[in-house]
């Protein structure tokens, strides 16, 4: 990938090198994981369980969504996931919607980088 | 070169490897409802293991029942839909594949209660999100080491168990094939016709077994019967040094020559005490003490020692019985065989010497085993 290419990503949150070497260093299966990320229901069943006000369902969603953008080395998400979790599974749904909101920008700078990095 | 064998080397494996030699593929299954947690595992391990991946627990199980011990470890998610994964590895622990099929647990954050509930059931390892390849790659391939190792071992084992017990039941099988060949030079020696042997090992074993069941404080168990009846047919093998003249004398031996007779039983001793090339102390035991107390009596006027009721062993009283009996139904060059009821008689009426009371009463209850033998 070119470097402008990967800047984006790294711009948007992604720790590419990191999320390369995960992959044993085959950055073509890399890419095509990262690029599934657009579309992962997780993000929306999440959305969907906080509108809901089901801590519950939310904390399923997050705890999965976090391990995957971990995965994934989206280190932006998971910088909010993380503690967004722990809110979650004390039950509790205080501070939620707007840490809610930031991953969603997130998501959406993330998204719209990889389109424009990998086509 | 590629992150595989990076992360490979320095980890010699050779012993492993040389075990994945001669066995099957390794298998890995992953489960995990991510196909992006799958995917990274996946590459981890895809070019030294055949990968099976299942989305949820109930998949894992029917793979987990398809492949059994061809698994060679299960990565376990603990959060998926269906069935998590706690209850897959309850599922494996039920089917008694634990100590085959290792489990190692992905989890998502490290909270001391979910590993310590982990290990407590049964789980190998513990692999955090996000996956660390080389971190991976090493603590999975320890515990498939160590499972690996540790089953061939453990077949290693049974085989060679199986093995020296082989050997050993034809070891014992060529000591008795000597001995009555032995006994049976003896026999022909003596001008009988070598039935005598093989009669003396059964009627031994029949009248053991009535002892073992009806009077338990001889202590007699199937291995021990068989071990004596084993040794009841050496119990003339001293006849083998006494002289022609007076082993086929056909009319009735002198004082001298009795006496001479009677050293049957202690020179059978010192040729049983060379037979110290046998294991079996038991088994030695029993042929010194049939070859030298064959001819005890119970009031003690038998001989070479004058021993005195259960003073002669178990063992020589009972083979005592089955010589007498068929001494006296067979035509010997001294005299022609008594009918059987003569011959049954004449033992329970003391006509050949006096008879441990509790062997006579075994000897009435088998008695028409002991005449089936002889026909």
């Amino acid at each position: 990938m070119e470097a402008e290419a990967k800047q984006k990503l790294i711009d948007a949150g992604v720790n590419y090198s990191a999320g390369v070497t995960r992959f044993m260093n085959k950055e073509e299966i890399y890419i095509k994981f990262l690029k599934r990320i657009e579309g992962d229901e997780n993000f929306n069943i999440l959305r969907q369980k906080i509108n809901e006000g089901d801590a519950e369902g939310a904390f399923a969603a997050a705890h999965t969504l976090k391990g995957v953008c971990a995965n994934l080395s989206i280190d932006g998400i998971n910088a909010v996931v993380n503690p967004m979790v722990e809110i979650l599974r004390s039950g509790s749904l205080e501070n939620v919607e707007p840490m809610m909101q930031e991953v969603e920008r997130i998501y959406g700078d993330v998204v719209q980088a990889i389109k424009e990095a990998c086509g | 070169m590629s992150q595989k064998s990076d992360i490979a080397e320095g980890a010699s494996m050779t012993e492993t490897e040389a075990l994945r030699g001669t066995e099957e593929e390794m298998t890995i299954l992953i489960v995990d409802d991510q196909i992006v947690n799958r995917a990274v595992l996946r590459e981890i391990f895809r070019e030294e293991y055949k990968i099976l991946e299942a989305a949820n627990g109930e998949e894992a199980i029917q793979l987990i029942t398809e492949y059994g011990k061809k698994i060679n470890a299960v990565l376990l998610d603990i959060i998926m839909p269906v069935k998590n994964g706690f209850d897959v590895l309850k599922w494996i622990k039920e089917e008694g594949l634990l100590p085959f099929v290792p489990v190692i647990m992905i989890t998502g954050d490290s909270y001391p209660e979910v590993e310590q509930r982990g290990f407590l059931e049964g789980v190998s390892e513990f692999l955090a999100k996000p996956f660390e390849p080389t971190i991976v790659y090493k603590r999975v391939h320890n515990v498939i080491d160590l499972y690996t190792h540790k089953n061939h071992l453990e077949k290693l084992v049974k085989k060679q168990t199986a093995k020296i017990h082989a050997q050993s039941n034809k070891l014992r099988e060529m000591n008795n094939q000597l001995i009555e060949c032995l006994s049976t030079a003896v026999e022909f020696r003596s001008m009988e016709s070598g039935n005598h042997v093989r009669r003396i090992r059964g009627l031994t074993k029949i009248l053991a077994e009535c002892v073992k069941n009806d009077y338990p404080e001889y202590w007699l168990d199937d291995e021990n019967i068989e071990k004596i009846a084993s040794a009841s047919v050496l119990h003339d093998v001293g006849k083998i040094a006494i002289e022609d003249s007076i082993l086929l004398k056909p009319g009735r031996l002198t004082k001298e020559e009795f006496e001479i007779m009677k050293s049957h039983t202690t020179k059978g001793c010192e040729i049983v005490n060379t037979l110290d090339f046998i294991d079996d102390k038991e088994f030695f035991r029993y042929c010194y003490d049939i070859c030298r107390h064959h001819h005890e009596k119970y009031d003690g006027k038998g001989y070479p020692d004058g021993l005195e009721g259960d003073n002669i062993p178990i063992c020589a009283q009972i083979v005592s019985i089955a010589d007498v009996y068929d001494a006296l139904v067979s035509d010997r060059v001294y005299k022609a065989g008594f009918p059987k009821d003569k011959a049954y008689d004449m033992i329970m009426n003391g006509e050949c010497g006096l008879f441990n009371p509790k062997l006579l009463g075994c000897f009435t209850k088998v008695r028409e085993k002991f005449e089936a033998e002889l026909s």
